[in-house]
């Protein structure tokens, strides 16, 4: 006989289930439940080169309190089930709302989205896990608190918690989310709700004003990782600068991202150009303005030929830095002065202002992820190639010229291999580089597909030959990557592991980690 | 002390099918007539470059409310 699940928990039996499933009802009401295939096809949906059968949940529950799921995690103790937590699920090129192993359950706190405090002089917000950026954008703006986010380019519809478990990134001054992060409350496997940092002491109010509390520091233990369940987190919010100017500065070969980046560094340490700045490949920008189909058709990987020709018609650069200055208007003038200078000197930048660009849709964009408002028009890259294939390959690079050169030209010289193109930028920080490629192919193609497969495998087999490691991947690729860092640090996850979640009901899998 | 909650269609239409479906993105979707049943498709399974949206995000009622706004040809957004 059929199964009444679409897929049941590795080493469950359906009995076992069907008792884990009654009593998560008891606990949930019936409508957070999920089992059936049309409840749950939303989660099967990935961007991944592999069959969905190998990342479809059991089920999903939606669960809204801090209650609900300490009980839930009992009942995961009790039949040995394993639980994907999610919180706006929009990990798309990671895995999207998918466990990383079939027939895991997904708690999906997508519904658990109350925004607990936003403090306007202290400048941070207190939130769970279902808050989409959207609604904190439109929370400070309705009460006038006049504080900026940083978001990831899924900006309206992802949120802060999920975003920086993953140690996602912006492209604001406070780009890097997870450096901003503070405080955090998680229930453990064991049932046990703690609270990181001040947060653990009865009284206090520091727990989103300073971050390490006393004792070893816990917070980097719960991200990217599946040692407890995030309910509450805090973090740090930008004061709106009295003054915003964005620009883009274009260079016109290849090679120049030496030269941009060795400019870049010294204005980032210093702080004279204080966002996440963005140095993107033609190809990365192109997609907002130009089909890939009316430059190229038949297989194989587009030409410079071509890329050169889709520079001239969209006014784009090679490389194109998209950067900001941020304060009053007498700081923004006295740095304005020094990138100029700084970009100016061998003749080959082009330097864009608001003045010259506001009509590009390319520019238009990137200011508004740089002052931290609401677009999605970076989902263009999907339109590619379309057919619904990505894959973020984001390998870790240092902020120094010749290696941004070298790992460009390997990942390019990788996909040319297959049939793919490099659609890559380099999110700069003070002193590394998260070097972000979408991997695009046409998912509906199954000969593409499985060059995709092979092609991300080898990316990161001949990166990690050369010491290069990769940030954060896609849940099929986890245990390659877990594996590029070594058996000891392999070793201590497991370990921490086992003592944290001797049953193994959170999240195997999620890094590698069992 | 309840989380957010969708007023009504149009506040989805803005905060979220918008963002692609007004900037090229994604195709235009107000005013073509498209049936219930088909939004219902596309949004729960998602459609090759286009992700899905689960119940937890837009629940049923919602959806509908939605696929109304979608399908009403007199207002533009």
């Amino acid at each position: 006989m059929a199964s009444k699940y679409i897929a049941l928990p590795k080493g469950v039996s359906e009995k076992d289930f069907d008792a884990a499933i009654n009593n998560f009802r008891k606990v949930l009401s019936d409508d957070a439940v999920l089992t059936s295939a049309e409840q749950l096809a939303p989660y099967i949906k990935t961007m991944m080169p592999v069959a969905d059968a190998e990342h479809t949940p059991s089920a999903a529950l939606l669960a809204t309190t801090v209650e609900q799921i300490q009980q839930i995690v009992a009942i995961c103790n009790q039949y040995k089930v394993p639980i994907w937590m999610i919180s706006t699920g929009k990990n798309l090129g990671y895995g999207s709302a998918a466990p990383a192993e079939r027939g895991q359950v997904v708690l999906d706190l997508k519904r658990m989205n109350r925004i607990l405090e936003v403090d306007k002089d202290l400048a941070f917000a207190l939130v769970e896990p279902g808050v989409t950026y959207q609604q904190l954008y439109d929370y400070i703006k309705e009460h006038k608190l006049g504080l900026w986010l940083s978001m990831p380019a899924p900006s309206a519809i992802a949120g802060p918690v999920g975003n920086t478990l993953d140690r996602g990134v912006g492209y604001t001054p406070y780009g890097e989310h997870f450096l901003f992060a503070c405080g955090m409350e998680v229930v453990l496997a064991n049932g046990e709700v703690l609270r990181t940092g001040m947060g653990s002491m009865p009284n206090s109010n520091t727990w989103q004003v300073f971050k390490w509390g006393y004792g070893p520091y816990l917070d980097g233990i719960f991200t990217q990782s599946n040692y407890g369940i995030v309910t509450k987190f805090g973090f740090w919010l930008m004061p709106e600068p009295p003054a915003f100017k964005p620009f883009v500065i274009q260079y016109q070969h290849e090679e120049d991202i030496v030269e941009i980046v060795e400019t870049i560094r010294p204005l980032r340490i210093s702080g004279v150009i204080p966002n996440a700045v963005v140095i993107a490949h033609a190809l990365y920008e192109a997609p907002v303005k130009a089909k890939r189909s009316d430059y190229v058709s038949g297989p194989g990987s587009i030409p410079d030929e071509a890329v050169d020709r889709i520079m001239k018609d969209h006014k784009l650069g090679i490389w194109n830095v998209y950067a900001a200055l941020y304060g009053t208007q007498e700081q923004i003038d006295v740095n304005w002065n020094i990138v100029t200078q700084a970009f100016g000197k061998s003749g080959k930048a082009k330097i864009l202002t608001e003045q010259e660009a506001a009509d590009d849709p390319a520019f238009v964009y990137r200011a508004k992820l740089m002052r931290g408002e609401m677009t999605l028009t970076e989902f263009s890259l999907y339109n590619w190639r379309g057919g619904g294939g990505s894959m973020w390959f984001a390998p870790v690079s240092q902020a120094r010229g010749s290696e941004t050169l070298k790992q460009m030209a390997l990942t390019k010289q990788i996909l040319a291999k297959y049939g793919l193109d490099y659609s890559g930028e380099f999110i700069v920080g003070m002193r590394d580089m998260h070097h972000i490629v979408d991997v695009l192919y046409d998912k509906t193609d199954p000969e593409q597909t499985k060059a995709a497969y092979q092609c991300f495998d080898e990316l990161l087999t001949e990166f990690s030959a050369r010491g290069y490691g990769t940030y954060r991947v896609n849940t099929a690729f986890m245990d390659k990557v877990a594996e590029t860092y070594g058996p000891v640090q392999r070793k201590v996850h497991k370990t921490l592991k086992k003592a944290l979640d001797p049953n193994g009901i959170i999240a195997p899998g999620k890094s590698g980690i069992r | 002390n309840t989380g957010f909650a969708w007023k009504d269609g149009e506040e989805i239409y803005t905060k979220i099918c918008a963002y692609c479906h007004e900037v090229q993105v994604g195709p235009q979707i107000r005013n073509r007539e498209l049936p219930a049943a088909y939004i219902r498709e596309i949004v729960r399974n998602g459609n090759r470059a286009m992700p899905a949206f689960r119940y937890a995000e837009i629940d049923d009622e919602s959806l509908a409310k939605l696929s109304e706004f979608i399908s009403q040809t007199q207002s533009k957004h």
